[in-house]
């Protein structure tokens, strides 16, 4: 039990509840689709399958097929090279150059991306210009990018988006603290939840005992979540600021590690194939992420990013020279040498992600997002309906719950826009998506201004949420998608399984938005941490 | 892929056996859901209760030991979903 | 009034107080072994400094002394900073 004199607890309480209330919508819209986020690669999979899938990230024969792409671009693009594997498992070579853009203190790439079939190798598109251009018009991976960005930036421009998803894990981070600090009967109520006549003091146990259970991980998420919404937007700017003039470049290359002389002399490649089987012998796992900066030359250095192998928690750096394909060393992710620093923001990444041991650790840290988006509707829940009795907390609860319950549906709802706008044809997919889901929450907005209670308008969200999450398997099918005799046939498990969870999740909802009494509103306030011996 | 997952797997399976165990005799839950008396004959024991908690914390001990700390944070993360499930499933549903 | 000043304090002070701690601290802490500590734990470690300010501010019961503390720590970082602009340009730590 946690000891603190009333007025402490009072202020912690309030702070709990305002940070909440203030934010909390907009956090709830973050969890949510940080939760949808944990999936994102096999988003992109189900979304844009190659049929039938790829064996390995990258095939041999992909070093002579970089070297034949780069004499066929402009040559100011071959300096640095980035090679990834994107939806479907499509290799994507961005060749490119860093720029600064007016007005713009953050480091850009310009240049020209290929993407790649995975296994023969074949150009599949090409799309030529800087960074945030060459992203946008990447159609394959756009679903998995949309529900991406929408978690990180909520779509709003940069650093603004960083900024305000950083404060909402900060308020996250201060919920949970205070959350803590206010129930004192945490760990002897871990399995209470009463029995009530009233819907609504259920609701508050079932709040307090999932936020109880999900407390440490929330805390984990949200520290975890504001770091890297800050870090990009204040800490790397300032830093670099203080500590070299406001060059980004200059600070990222220290932070990295201090890049080989420079010899700009042309030299062919070594074998990229031999570099990467190495790094694979190495590390125990395929390679996840290639980098080449200066391809081509005498100085050029390439490092092979792998995920963490089995029964790992950190993902490999391994660094080669470039013109000789000699094995330099392996290396922190942050500095040459290990360091507090460097192993401190080395597990900020796998704590945050969940994605350290594949599809098993991803849907565990799926289950804790899913835990902390229960506790934050039931905690706006709570808050507005026991000030129910005042008109702008009544319209406040509705509010709640056209957002808590509007939210699954206009998620469900993007893929639909994914889908017409590649039937159509449509160069950027972003429009189409953001169509349906503003759609959907037109839809909401309209069931929710009408006279029926906000609890049969949950119900009705949750059951439209069924139907649409039913249709997607169907609509991915009618776009061009594999049937499932040809995704079994031709072991596409990512999409069959998808599949499946789509289906499972639409019963679920369906079943979820069956009508229930609503609860009415509580005259008490204050009483989120009344002990058990308080009970009726 | 299997051996890597076998360790957390088993892990999560032993603490969600002790932590349904403890769940089933804890006081308050069998208090507030209104239990006879004989039901919560065995939760008069506290040496009982550190027991079941000493079961369900001791993979988490073995995995720290072990330096397994990927099988440690699925382990975390599983065994504090799971105990809010069990948490969730066995509240008594609300009185009409 | 001592709800806005603590507001005040707790809220925009208290964020601009930990951003300024956080580059302040790529001057006073050590380097560590790899070059880098100095400048990537306090990038890792601004949620832990914000939320610590912002506690103490909003749980000091003496108000005035909450906001000297956090003016010190500001002033001191900034003032830490500035002298680095003014002494030399771009400082390589």
């Amino acid at each position: 039990m946690i000891a603190l004199e009333r007025d402490r607890t009072r202020t912690l309480l309030a702070i709990h509840g305002w940070a909440g209330v203030l934010l909390g919508l907009l956090l709830y819209v973050v969890i949510a689709t940080g939760v949808v986020a944990v999936f994102a690669d096999e988003i992109g999979d189900w979304a844009s399958p190659i049929d039938p899938p790829a064996a390995a990230p990258f095939p041999a024969g992909l070093g002579l097929r970089i070297a034949e792409l780069s004499r066929q671009i402009d040559p100011a693009y071959v300096d640095e090279l980035n090679l990834y594997p994107r939806a479907g498992g499509r290799i994507e070579a961005f060749f490119h150059r860093h720029i600064s853009v007016a007005g713009d203190a953050q480091p850009h790439a310009e240049g020209a991306v290929f993407e790649l079939h995975p296994r023969t190798l074949e150009v599949l598109s090409r799309r030529d210009g800087i960074d945030d251009e060459v992203q946008a018009h990447d159609t394959s991976n756009a679903l998995a990018a949309f529900l991406v960005d929408l978690h990180v930036s909520l779509h709003l421009p940069a650093p603004y988006g960083y900024l305000v998803t950083g404060v909402l894990g900060l308020a996250m981070m201060v919920a949970a603290v205070t959350g803590l600090l206010v129930h004192r009967h945490l760990l002897k109520e871990l399995f209470t939840i009463r029995r009530f006549r009233d819907a609504l003091l259920a609701r508050r146990d079932r709040h307090v005992v999932a936020a109880s259970w999900n407390l440490p991980f929330a805390f984990v998420l949200a520290f975890t979540g504001s770091y890297f919404s800050f870090a990009g937007s204040i800490g790397i700017p300032v830093m670099a600021m203080v500590a070299f003039g406001g060059d980004q470049t200059a600070l990222i290359e220290a932070i990295v590690g201090t890049p080989p002389t420079e010899n700009p002399a042309p030299a062919p490649m070594a074998d990229l194939d031999g570099m990467l089987a190495d790094a694979a012998r190495r590390a125990g796992t395929a390679a996840s992420f290639v980098s080449v900066s200066h391809y081509g030359r005498a100085d050029a250095q390439v490092t092979v990013f792998t995920p963490p192998a089995a029964g790992e928690l950190i993902s490999h750096n391994l660094v080669y020279d470039g013109s000789s394909g000699a094995f330099v060393r392996e290396k922190p992710g942050l500095g040459l040498v290990p360091s507090a620093g460097g192993a401190l923001a080395a597990v900020m990444a796998p704590l945050h992600f969940g994605n350290f041991a594949g599809l098993l650790s991803k849907s565990v840290w799926f289950a804790l997002g899913f835990a902390s988006c229960y506790v934050t509707l039931t905690g706006l829940q709570l808050w507005t309906t026991r000030r129910a009795e005042s008109p702008p907390w009544r319209a406040a609860a509705r509010v709640v719950i056209g957002v808590g319950y509007g939210l699954p549906l206009a998620l469900a709802a993007t893929p639909i826009g994914y889908f017409a706008g590649r039937v159509a044809g449509v160069d950027r997919t972003e429009a189409p998506m953001l169509l349906a889901l503003a759609a959907a929450a037109a839809l909401t907005a309209l069931l929710g201004t009408g006279r029926v209670p906000a609890e049969r308008n949950a119900s009705t969200l949750l059951r439209l949420t069924g139907a649409v999450l039913l249709s997607l398997p169907l609509l991915r099918w009618a776009s061009g998608g594999p049937g499932w005799i040809t995704a079994s046939a031709h072991g596409l498990t990512t999409l069959m399984s998808m599949d499946a969870v789509l289906i499972a999740g639409a019963w679920l909802c369906w079943r979820a938005g069956r009508p229930r009494a609503a609860p009415t509103a509580l005259a008490t306030n204050g009483d989120a941490a009344a002990p058990l011996e308080s009970a009726p | 892929m299997i051996a890597s997952a076998a360790l957390p797997l088993f892990a999560c399976a032993w603490s969600l056996l002790a932590l349904a165990g403890r769940a089933l005799i804890d006081p308050k839950r069998l208090r507030a859901s209104g239990a006879t008396r004989s039901d919560r004959r065995l939760t008069l024991r506290p040496i009982v209760k550190r027991l079941l908690w000493t079961l369900v914390l001791a993979p988490g001990l073995l995995l720290i030991a072990l330096g397994a700390w990927p099988a440690l944070l699925i382990w975390l993360g599983a065994t504090t979903a799971i105990g809010w499930g069990l948490a969730h499933t066995l509240a008594p549903p609300p009185r009409r | 009034m001592s709800a806005w000043s603590r507001g005040l304090l707790a809220g925009p002070v208290v964020f601009v107080t930990a951003a300024t701690v956080m580059a302040g601290a790529a001057l006073w802490l050590p380097a560590g072994p790899a070059q880098i500590d100095n400048l990537v734990l306090p990038i890792v470690l601004f949620p832990a400094i914000w939320a610590a300010l912002f506690f103490y501010a909003c749980l000091d019961r003496r108000l005035r002394r909450a906001w000297g503390l956090t003016l010190l720590l500001l002033l001191a970082n900034a003032a830490l900073i500035a002298s680095r602009f003014v002494g030399t340009p771009a400082v390589r730590p």
